[in-house]
């Protein structure tokens, strides 16, 4: 049968059930890899710079820890206390002497700083030192209900941080920052001053550029308000409130990581990462841009690129390598039957393993050689057939030519009135007429009968009552089929051989009958008989013997039929032939069946 | 072997090598690293005592994150001084000091650690550089730091209370602040002007005007002991005599004249920066130089670069060469307002001010200097404080018993 082949070979499709079983989940572990790995490392980079965050807020503690401390020697200070406490309007001498001790004393305060920072001591009394170039006009006016000042008489003593709320210009190098201490009377307790020291934004920024910036990215330090005391890159907005959404999640906890949302609908923007400061309160932010992230995770997504590339073409390459290999015996098995079924039986399927493929292989092999043998018992048997159709093509020319003359001898008989050598010749061109007809192999029983009833008419005239005959048929067996001339040659084999030898007259009885499966035919006379081994009853003149008869039915009906011949020397011979019952319709059918 | 065993094995190969190589060059053996911003290869050290060359120094490297800029600032100059000589003894010096004209410099290249300005910087990279500030940082004549600034004692006015000329005079500053009302009023008035408390006030930096004075006095020659004994007598005449500028109040100078309480301040030109931003609308303001003096004697500011053992670092040269370029330069005078040394950034500038604005009065002002070594330095002036205490405190003691240089 020509089957329309599949556009895709069974390779074909392994390969591509490989491939995409191999992709789809390395695809999938990929995205999932690249997903985590850069979760990691944002969450790295969070905590690096929430590490950073909580190192830069431990000096901006130390720093203003120290400064603290700075303003603590000074209020502890003894001499700066006397000279405060000097009354105003003294002269200029003394108030020479008591500038020169104290910038003395505030040199050596700070001059081992190196931070920017700027001390002032403000008298009660109208007495101003100072470190810096000039005195703000704030300090100067010692107004003790002004912010800094209001907050230093309110703390009593205790240090007071303020920051200035005045937009400063970029590079301007402003004071973002204020510590002041209330100065008091050691003995009286009473007020004498101010010392007030100014950070300066360096100072600060100083501290924390040391966390790490990413590019795009900025530190801003808030107050507890949220206004901005310091930042960088920019300082452009010191001084101002912060104007971001997210200040009051900065202000509301003491420290964490969020993302920020350009569009509530998108993509983060930046992390922000807090920390305040558990002594100043103030707040250390630090905005991370997603783009420092996607670039710190991008040699992550180019090597699981470079990763799926390669295990993609290594899968590839696998499915190829595999689906060749599974499917190499069955091509070999499939090519081997494409050339058996253009009629190459000798092929053979080398058979390397003993797997399902190695057995499938070794069955067709096996299969190649029964169907080699049964063609080669099929070939033989056709041979064998067209030969005995050829020796009763041949027998033929005979019966034609005698059929003719035998016609001939009728009529003349009739004419002379000679009815016994009429019948002969009608009986014998019977005969003839139904030994020429070739074109069926299975005939009615009755006709057969009747063949034998010629030849009987025949053969009386020769032997005269040297042998009677009684033929017994069951009706319902003479519409049933029989083999061609299956009958003639045992009749004639029984006269011949059985009854033509015998000295005494003999009887000749031929039966047919039928049970629900065989028709049987007996053919048997109580003539000479003979020794089944040693004198086996010689072929007719006609040819057809007793062993053609016998290859006939076994061509026929192979091993499902009985052929018995039993003779006993002086007392006769019975053969007795037993076969399926015949339809000539279902004639193939049994031949098939018993082929 | 069969073809498909062998594209088998160059298909492996070549995924291994591809993999490997992509591997190895997004460096993914180092990505924890390579999440944090690079870390800087250079490190360098310098130490300044100018307020903004911190942020003009940070511009020499904002593109080259491979270096790290350790910046020390000091108060004075003194105590850099100090702790310069004190790490090149320990053999811990920065990598380049700002130094001044006025003293260090002899004293540092004695010490033979500071390297000759030819062995990091081309030539050409100093050409432009007003050669005559170069003049103030050679020693034995090799040049030994890099100028990048200067500054000259001016005179500022207040312009709401004082309009003096341009070519100003002694007797005119003196005449214009008696005619103020002195102390009269110190409230604001109500067009925003303050009545003046002092006529004339002047900052800390008094050896400097005293020598410019005696200059003026010595009709602009090097100063004599005559001229010098004549200026410290003209100094005592606008305190106690004429009584226009308060005995022993330099440091609240600035202060004073920033709010509005002084018609002059003595200071030099790069304080500009100072009063602008402090002043700023409340009252217009101007310069001029310090009166009848022709030339003044520029205080330059430089940078020497400290032998380490090794060949200064290129960074140090490349820093070095863009302050004095003119990227450098323009920065240098915006953010510490000294007058920049490249002649040609000095006439942009010009060419780009108002002729009659604070800054190109300025850049005249500051561009009349000496171009003679002499008086280079500063000489070296007793005991300041005693002396200013002398002058200041006691108008009776005469002048020729105070020790002058």
């Amino acid at each position: 049968m020509n089957q329309r082949r599949s556009p895709l070979g069974l390779r074909s499709k392994l390969v591509l059930l490989f491939v995409v079983f191999a992709i789809i989940p390395l695809l999938a572990f990929g995205i999932y890899a690249y997903k985590t790995a850069t979760n990691m490392v944002t969450q790295q980079v969070s905590q690096v710079v929430s590490e950073n965050l909580s190192q830069v807020n431990h000096s901006l503690d130390y720093l203003l820890r120290d400064i603290e401390q700075l303003t603590t020697y000074i209020y502890s200070n003894q001499t700066i206390r006397e000279v405060l406490a000097q009354p105003p309007g003294r002269d200029l001498v003394s108030h020479y002497a008591d500038r020169q001790t104290i910038n003395a004393l505030l040199d050596s305060f700070i001059g081992t700083k190196s931070w920017d920072i700027e001390i002032y001591i403000l008298g009660q009394s109208g007495d101003t030192f100072f470190t810096s170039e000039l005195l703000p006009e704030g300090y100067r006016s010692y107004d003790v209900n002004w912010g800094l000042f209001r907050k230093a008489v309110a703390a009593d003593g205790g240090i007071v941080w303020d920051t200035h709320y005045a937009t400063t210009k970029i590079h301007d190098y402003g004071v973002v920052l204020s510590g002041a201490r209330m100065l008091k009377h050691q003995e009286t307790n009473e007020p004498l001053g101010f010392v007030v020291v100014d950070v300066k934004e360096r100072t600060l920024a100083d501290v924390y550029d040391k966390t790490k910036l990413f590019e795009g990215g900025e530190t801003i330090l808030l107050d507890s308000g949220g206004y901005v005391v310091s930042s960088t890159p920019s300082k452009l907005r010191v001084g101002t409130l912060l104007n971001a959404v997210y200040l009051p999640r900065v202000l509301g906890s003491p420290r964490g990581s969020f993302h920020v949302f350009d569009d509530p609908n998108g993509s983060p923007t930046s992390t922000v990462v807090f920390e305040s400061s558990s002594v100043t309160g103030m707040v250390l932010v630090n905005v991370v841009p997603m783009q420092a992230f996607a670039s710190a995770s991008a040699p992550i997504r180019t090597a699981m690129v470079a990763i799926i590339i390669g295990f993609t073409v290594f899968s590839f390459w696998l499915a190829i390598f595999l689906s060749t290999n599974l499917t190499r015996p069955i091509q070999r098995l499939q090519n081997m039957m494409s050339k058996a079924e253009q009629g190459y039986l000798d092929v053979s399927v080398p058979v390397k393993a003993h797997d399902e493929i190695g057995m499938l292989s070794g069955s067709f092999n096996h299969m190649l050689a029964r169907l080699r043998n049964l063609l080669d018992d099929a070939h033989e048997k056709h041979k064998q057939l067209r030969e005995a159709e050829l020796k009763v093509i041949q027998a033929q020319f005979n019966p034609h030519f005698l059929y003719n003359a035998l016609d001939s001898i009728n009529w003349m008989a009739r004419i002379h009135g000679v009815d016994e050598v009429s019948d002969a010749a009608v009986a014998l061109g019977g005969l003839l007429r139904y030994s020429i007809q070739t074109d069926r192999e299975f005939i009615p029983v009755h006709e057969e009968i009747q063949q034998v009833r010629n030849y009987l008419t025949v053969q009386q005239m020769r032997y005269r009552d040297k042998f009677r005959t009684t033929i017994e048929v069951e009706p319902e067996v003479l519409d049933c089929f029989t083999l061609k001339l299956l009958l003639q040659p045992l009749v004639e084999n029984a006269i011949l051989h059985g009854l033509e030898p015998k000295t005494t007259a003999g009887h000749l009885r031929l039966s047919a009958t039928k049970d629900k499966e065989q028709i049987r035919f007996t053919i048997e006379d109580d003539g000479v008989g003979f020794q089944p081994s040693k004198n086996r009853p010689p072929q007719s003149h006609t040819g057809i013997g007793l062993e053609n008869v016998k290859r006939r039915l076994e061509l026929h009906f192979g091993g499902n039929h009985t052929f018995d011949v039993h003779t006993q020397a002086g007392k006769g011979t019975r053969v007795v032939i037993a076969y399926p019952i015949v339809d000539e319709a279902g004639m193939n059918h049994v031949l098939n069946h018993h082929r | 072997m069969k073809p498909l065993r062998i594209a088998f094995f160059a298909c492996l190969c070549a995924a291994a090598v591809i993999t490997s190589a992509l591997l190895i060059r997004s460096g993914l053996l180092e990505w924890p690293k390579a999440a944090l911003p690079p870390e800087p290869v250079n490190r360098l050290s310098v130490w300044t005592v100018s307020r903004g060359i911190p942020d003009v120094l940070e511009q020499c490297y904002a593109d080259d994150p491979s270096v790290s800029l350790d910046v020390r600032m000091f108060r004075t100059e003194e105590q850099l001084r100090t702790e310069l000589f004190a790490a090149i003894s320990a053999h811990n010096a920065p990598d380049f000091a700002e130094i001044s004209s006025l003293y260090g410099l002899q004293q540092l290249a004695e010490t033979g650690t500071i390297l000759p300005v030819h062995v990091y910087l081309e030539e050409t990279t100093l050409a432009g550089v007003d050669e005559r500030v170069q003049m103030y940082f050679q020693h034995d004549g090799v040049p030994l730091a890099v100028p990048y600034g200067w500054q000259v004692p001016v005179l500022f006015h207040n312009r709401n209370v004082v309009r003096p000329d341009q070519e100003v005079t002694w007797p005119q500053v003196e005449h214009l602040s008696a005619q103020l009302k002195l102390g009269v009023d110190t409230n604001p008035g109500t067009d925003g002007s303050m009545q003046p408390t002092w006529g004339l006030v002047a900052d800390p930096q008094v050896q400097l005007y005293w020598e410019h004075l005696a200059i003026a006095m010595n009709g602009n020659s090097a100063p004599t002991t005559a001229a010098f004994r004549e200026a410290i007598s003209y100094w005592r005449h606008l305190i106690f005599e004429a009584k226009v500028m308060p005995p022993l109040a330099q440091p609240m100078a600035i202060s004073e004249f920033i709010a509005g309480r002084a018609g002059f301040l003595l200071t030099t030109s790069d304080r500009f920066l100072l009063l602008e931003r402090h002043i700023g609308a409340r009252f217009p303001f101007d310069v001029t130089r310090m009166p009848e003096v022709t030339e003044s004697i520029p205080t330059v500011r430089g940078f020497v670069v400290l032998a380490q053992g090794h060949a200064p670092p290129a960074p140090v040269s490349e820093c070095l060469a863009y302050m004095i370029g003119p990227a450098g330069q323009r920065s240098v005078w915006e953010r510490t307002g000294k007058t920049p040394v490249q002649v040609a950034v000095r006439e942009e500038l010009l060419a780009e001010l108002h002729p009659s604005s604070l800054r190109s009065a300025l850049l005249k002002a500051a561009e009349a200097i000496r171009d003679d070594p002499y008086p280079a330095r500063v000489r070296a002036w007793p005991d300041l404080s005693n002396l200013l205490e002398q002058v200041e405190l006691t108008p009776d003691r005469p002048v020729g018993s105070l020790q002058l240089p």
